[in-house]
């Protein structure tokens, strides 16, 4: 096959060749799980919570905590 | 010809090109995670060391005893009733400030993300970076590291 006709094809399948580069792009990018907002945010409240139930928890263990 | 267009697109396709956004974002998710699993351990060091001071305060008795005092009594302070207790907390409250701090930093990082700055981005990795770095200071002096 000469190099003409090699080009030819390749322009021509340049189209399918970047439909197929964004498939791949949306298959990488799509099974990577990503970090989201809602997650982090749902961290900082479960810590938060648990450091009041803690607190509340080891003064109890302690006989109350002063008023 | 089959060849030939394989290997024009496959590197393209195994390579994925991520973006500088997808970057940061698996860069603040390992943050995120092994700040997690940090925090779990040394959570539970901290809150078992707290409750072994509040049974030492308890069975010591008088010191913890007066709580139910009469209204006229001034407020006694914590300290004085579990000195142990109140220093434990003060470390455990510490460590889950720096906490709280790398997961507000990874919050911003990823709301600049959305914001397609990738300055800001880059600066709140930093930010989170360094709070990282200080947070695992503190493990050290709290004697949590060597638990890892």
């Amino acid at each position: 096959m000469d190099p003409v006709t090699i080009a030819a094809i390749i322009s021509a399948g340049l189209p399918l060749i970047m439909k197929l580069v964004d498939l791949a792009k949306l298959f990488v990018t799509g099974t990577v799980a990503k970090l989201t907002l809602p997650e982090v945010q749902a961290e900082i409240d479960r810590i938060m919570k648990r450091t009041a139930d803690q607190d509340a928890e080891e003064w109890e263990a302690a006989g109350g905590k002063p008023q | 010809m089959l060849k030939l267009l394989l290997l024009a697109v496959l590197p393209v396709m195994l390579c994925g090109c991520p973006t500088w956004q997808d970057k940061a974002n698996q860069t603040l998710k390992g943050v995120f995670e092994t700040t997690k699993t940090a925090d779990g351990i040394a959570n539970a060091y901290l809150h078992d060391k707290c409750m072994k001071a509040a049974a030492t305060c308890k069975a010591r008795g008088p010191a913890v005893a007066p709580m139910t005092k009469p209204a006229s009594a001034p407020a006694a302070a914590p300290e004085a009733a579990c000195p142990e207790l109140v220093a434990c907390q003060k470390t455990k409250h510490a460590f889950e400030d720096i906490v709280l701090s790398i997961h507000h930093a990874i919050a911003a990082g990823l709301v600049a993300i959305q914001l397609g700055d990738e300055g800001l981005t880059g600066d709140w990795v930093s930010k989170v970076l360094a709070a990282v770095s200080h947070l695992q200071e503190l493990a050290k002096t709290a004697g949590i590291w060597e638990r890892k």
